[in-house]
C-alpha cells in the first residue's frame, strides 16, 4: 500500500518522526477500532484517532445529542443538536478526514450483542459514561482478548489505564464489582469540566496509537490520575490479581452481566 | 587521456569528477532502459518513477520542505540497509534541510553535486527494512 502525495502531505508531521514513518501510518491505516461512547471521552479520542489516519473506526452510542453535550463533546455542535451522536460524530470526522471509513452503531451495548461487536475490532476504547457498560466492556474484552483502552472522568479528576488481557491487569484487578447504585454520582449528577474530558480522551488516543504502532511504553499494569485543579499527574501500579473474578487464576465470572438490569432492580427494591 | 586530465587536480576534485561521470553513466544508461520497443523515450514524468524504483533516483525539485524529506524517508524505509539513493534537491530550504534531517536519521550522505540551480545528493541508506 504506497501513500498518496495528499496522505503524504496530510500525515507529514507524523511521517517525520523516527519511530513513525510510512510503516507506521501503514499500521494506522489498516488498524480497526472501536469506540464505546460518542461522549466527553470518545470525542476528543475518535477526533485524533480519524486525524492520525486510523482506518476504520466504528462508534458505539444510543443517544441523540443534547444542547448540554456541547461543553465537552467537541465531536458534535450546535447545528447537530437533536440529531443522533453516532450520525454527528460520522458527519464529523469524515469532514476531518475521508481515508477513515465511519461505522456507526446506533445502540446500546448488552451481553447479547458485545461480543458479535468488537469482534470484527482490534482494540476497544471505553468511554462510556456509566458502570454497567465499563464493566460488561470489561469482560467482554477480557473474555475475548481484545486490548482495552480505558478512561474514566469525574468533576475535575481523570484516569487512563491500558489494558493488554493476559499481559497486565484488566480493571476488575482494580475494581472487583460496581459501586452499589446511586453511591457514586455521575457526570450528570456532579458535573465536569470539558477540558478534562479532552486530557483523558486524548491520552486513550496516543494510548491507541503508540499500541497501533508498535511504540513506546503503555499504561499496563499502571493508572495514570490528572488532577486538573492541581495541574498534576501521577501514576500508581497495579499487579495483576491473582483473585480478580475475570481475569484471575480461578475466574468466577465467565458469563458477561449486564448490571443495568440488576441495578435497576436493586434500585425498585429500595 | 583521463588519466592525464584528472593527474593535476586534488584528489577530492578527482573524486568528485569520477562521481559524476558514473552519475552520467547511470542516467544514460536509465535513460536507455527508459525506451519503449520502438526506441522512444517516454514522457519526463515517466522517467522520474521508473528512476524512483529502479535505480533509485527521486526527483525532488519543486517539491517544498519538508515534504521532500518526508517522501526521501519513505523510500529510504524500503530499501535495503546500505542501498544507494540519488536526490535531487532544490538550492536555498531543501538543500540545507533535507541532508541534515537525513543524517540525524542515521543516514549517510556520500556526495552532495551542484547541478547548478540545484543539487544531486547521494545518499547511503542507514535504515532500511528490516
Amino acid at each position: 500500500m504506497q501513500l498518496r502525495d495528499d496522505q503524504i502531505e496530510r500525515y507529514s508531521r507524523q511521517l517525520i518522526l523516527p519511530k513513525v514513518g510510512g510503516k507506521g501510518q501503514r499500521k494506522l491505516l489498516a488498524a480497526k477500532v472501536l469506540v464505546i461512547g460518542a461522549g466527553g471521552l470518545g470525542s476528543p479520542c475518535a477526533l485524533y484517532l480519524a486525524a492520525a489516519g486510523v482506518g476504520r473506526i466504528g462508534i458505539v452510542d444510543s443517544d441523540r445529542v443534547e444542547l448540554n453535550n456541547l461543553q465537552r463533546q467537541i465531536l458534535h455542535s450546535t447545528t447537530t443538536v437533536g440529531r443522533s451522536k453516532v450520525e454527528s460524530a460520522r458527519l464529523r470526522m469524515n469532514d476531518l478526514n475521508g481515508d477513515v471509513e465511519v461505522v456507526p452503531y446506533e445502540i446500546r451495548l448488552t451481553s447479547e450483542n458485545i461480543l458479535n461487536l468488537i469482534k470484527d475490532y482490534d482494540l476497544v476504547i471505553d468511554g462510556s459514561d456509566n458502570f454497567p457498560t465499563r464493566y460488561l466492556v470489561n469482560d467482554a474484552c477480557v473474555m475475548t482478548s481484545k486490548p482495552l483502552f480505558h478512561g474514566g472522568i469525574l468533576k475535575f479528576d481523570g484516569q487512563v489505564m491500558t489494558i493488554l488481557p493476559a499481559e497486565g491487569p484488566c480493571y476488575r484487578c482494580l475494581f472487583p464489582a460496581p459501586p452499589p447504585p446511586g453511591s457514586v454520582p455521575s457526570c450528570q449528577q456532579a458535573g465536569i469540566l470539558g477540558a478534562v474530558a479532552g486530557v483523558i480522551g486524548t491520552m486513550q488516543a496516543n494510548e491507541v496509537i503508540k499500541y497501533i504502532m508498535g511504540i513506546g511504553n503503555l499504561l499496563v499494569g499502571r493508572i495514570m490520575i490528572f488532577d486538573a485543579l492541581n495541574s498534576s499527574f501521577r501514576q500508581v501500579k497495579i499487579p495483576r490479581n491473582a483473585d480478580c473474578p475475570v481475569c484471575g487464576d480461578r475466574p468466577t465470572i465467565t458469563e458477561l452481566i449486564d448490571y443495568e438490569l440488576f441495578c435497576s432492580i436493586a434500585e425498585g427494591t429500595q | 587521456m583521463y588519466d592525464r586530465a584528472t593527474d593535476k587536480l586534488a584528489p577530492g576534485a578527482r573524486g568528485d569528477i569520477l562521481h559524476y561521470a558514473v552519475g552520467f553513466l547511470q542516467h544514460i544508461q536509465e535513460l536507455y532502459a527508459s525506451m519503449d520497443s520502438s526506441f522512444n523515450f517516454p514522457l519526463q514524468e515517466k522517467i522520474t518513477q521508473k528512476s524512483e524504483t529502479r535505480v533509485n533516483e527521486l526527483d525532488l525539485r519543486g517539491t517544498p520542505c519538508p515534504i521532500n524529506y518526508v517522501k526521501t524517508k519513505l523510500v529510504l524505509e524500503e530499501l535495503e540497509f546500505g542501498a544507494i539513493l540519488a536526490v535531487l534537491l532544490d538550492e536555498g530550504e531543501p538543500i540545507v534541510n533535507v541532508p541534515r534531517s537525513l543524517k540525524e536519521d542515521g543516514h549517510e550522505i556520500s556526495g552532495i553535486e551542484d547541478k547548478q540551480g540545484f543539487y544531486r545528493v547521494v545518499v547511503k541508506n542507514g535504515g532500511g527494512k528490516k
